[in-house]
């Protein structure tokens, strides 16, 4: 490698060397100092390299020895050199390009703004402009962290503001603030179930219903107030913040406003339906217990103790006790313990009575969970519904009288 | 008479042949490379064949595709497939 750098520095020629005596030719440039490689003999003549600097010591030789010399090649840095410096134009360029390139690769060429959803970019490239960040600016004497402390100072909304650069390019990546958001029906009256209504109290607000209205879930009952009188020291404990005032995104202040107050009554009814077969065949927990003791490695478990479940039917429960060497560092050997529970098969005849008391039971209880707690029941129809073979099928259906009025999106 | 004294002066300081001679040095690397060291001319060469004088007579390389890849004033480099190497007149100094 080294070799074939040195030749290439110093410049070969290859020639040819045309005579009878070219081992005489040989001898006389050997004496003279020359070093001579690759030399070899084909029908034509001799062939072979010298170094630039030993070519004009070849002609004594020659002439001595009547042999012609013909240059075949020139190889190395000396002729792309002298190349180069022939055209000087090119070279003059090819300078100026890399002056050019070198003194605009310090500039900032291009400023970019990521992230942005409410800030504006234009803005943000503005107050960059002012801490001296623009185009054509000099990078090299820029402190972009002063520039992301000082946009983040500057920026109300930006939670967090960095400044990379990229080359010539410098990105402004900005993280916004998430701001609470205020429901559009905030201060509203909704409805929280369907139902018909019978009373509606309005303490403050203006109505949206009319009694004997059917409403569905969701529905606005009363708004809420606009130009409510002057506020009283009795004002609710749980008021809302009028939107107007802290809705960063709302750009003008809008006449205040306060919540709806009121009461809407309506009658509402919960149904549930629920069959139960006359011959049924279930599977049971029988009440028996076994306990087995083993050890886990991994994905690996090992049973010391109650190896394989003692019945033949079973609900395996399995509990890991492992020790915890210092924070989220734990023994990587656990205890667990196996709790076997039997199972067993049950076969179940009912008369027609005792699956309609299961199925009414059993709709009622569905029925409770999903009527609102200490609701005053009206009506209770329990229909049985004919036509079912080897089943019963009960529906329980349930009238209530309650206030519908909640605060939207509590 | 003085070439003597070389050689016995040689001989009891334990130099190698060729620091105390001036016969030649060859070596030779597998069948592809020779090294001649202290040779006199090159009295001809082909690609079947080189010549080299030395002091001690000729040397003859001959093989296929032989070619003198470095040549100074005291040493050459010989590269090809050498078949064989065989000394003609001149006598062992």
């Amino acid at each position: 490698m080294l070799e074939r750098f040195r030749a290439f520095w110093q410049g070969r020629i290859f020639f040819m060397a045309i005579g009878d005596q070219l081992a005489s030719f040989l001898n006389q440039i050997l004496k003279d100092g020359v070093i001579v490689y690759h030399t070899q003999k084909s029908k034509r003549g001799m062939r072979a390299q010298v170094k630039l600097a030993d070519f004009r010591r070849l002609r004594r030789a020659a002439r001595q020895t009547h042999t012609r010399v013909h240059i075949m090649a020139k190889y190395g840095w000396p002729f792309i050199a002298a190349r180069w410096w022939r055209r000087k134009g090119l070279l003059t360029g090819l300078a100026i390009i890399a002056l050019v390139l070198t003194v605009l690769s310090q500039l900032v060429l291009s400023i970019s703004v990521t992230g942005n959803h409410n800030v504006i970019a234009a803005d943000v490239l503005q107050r960059a402009e002012k801490l001296g960040l623009k185009n054509w600016a000099y990078s090299q004497d820029l402190n972009l962290n002063q520039i992301a402390k000082a946009l983040q100072d500057q920026l109300p909304d930006a939670a967090w503001v960095g400044v990379e650069r990229n080359g010539t390019g410098v990105l402004i990546k900005i993280s916004e603030k998430i701001r609470p958001t205020i429901p559009l029906e905030a201060g509203n009256l909704v409805a929280s179930r369907a139902g018909i209504i019978k009373e509606i109290m309005v303490i403050q607000g203006i109505p949206q219903i009319h009694e004997g209205e059917t409403v569905r879930a969701g529905q606005v009952l009363i708004t809420q107030a606009l130009n409510p009188s002057p506020p009283t020291t009795t004002s609710a404990p749980n008021a809302v913040p009028n939107p107007a005032v802290i809705n960063p995104k709302s750009s003008q202040l809008t006449a205040p406003t306060s919540m709806a107050r009121g009461f809407v009554r309506a009658r509402v009814w919960y149904s549930a339906e629920k069959q139960v077969p006359l011959v049924e065949d279930t599977i049971e927990e029988s009440g028996k217990l076994a306990i087995g003791w083993g050890i886990k490695f991994g994905s690996r478990v090992i049973m010391v103790t109650t190896q394989d479940s003692p019945f033949e039917q079973n609900n395996k429960e399995v509990t890991s006790h492992s020790l915890k060497l210092w924070r989220n560092w734990r023994f990587p050997v656990e205890v667990i313990r196996v709790k076997y529970k039997e199972l067993h098969s049950v076969h179940l005849e009912r008369s027609i009575a005792e699956a309609c008391q299961l199925a009414e039971a059993t709709a009622r209880t569905e029925v409770q969970q999903k009527m609102t707690p200490g609701v005053l029941v009206v009506v209770e129809n329990v229909k049985t519904i004919p036509n079912i073979s080897g089943a019963e099928r009960v529906r329980v259906e349930v009238e209530t009288f309650e206030d519908l009025a909640v605060y939207a999106n509590p | 008479m003085l070439k003597k004294l070389q050689v016995s002066v040689g001989n009891i300081l334990d130099f190698p042949p060729e620091v105390a001679g001036e016969g030649p040095k060859i070596t030779i690397t597998g069948r592809r490379q020779i090294l001649v060291e202290n040779y006199v001319s090159i009295v001809d060469f082909t690609e079947e064949g080189i010549r080299l004088e030395t002091v001690e007579g000729d040397i003859c390389f001959s093989g296929k595709g032989l070619a003198l890849k470095v040549i100074l004033s005291t040493e050459l480099r010989i590269e090809g497939e050498l078949s064989s190497l065989s000394f003609v007149r001149g006598e062992i100094k």
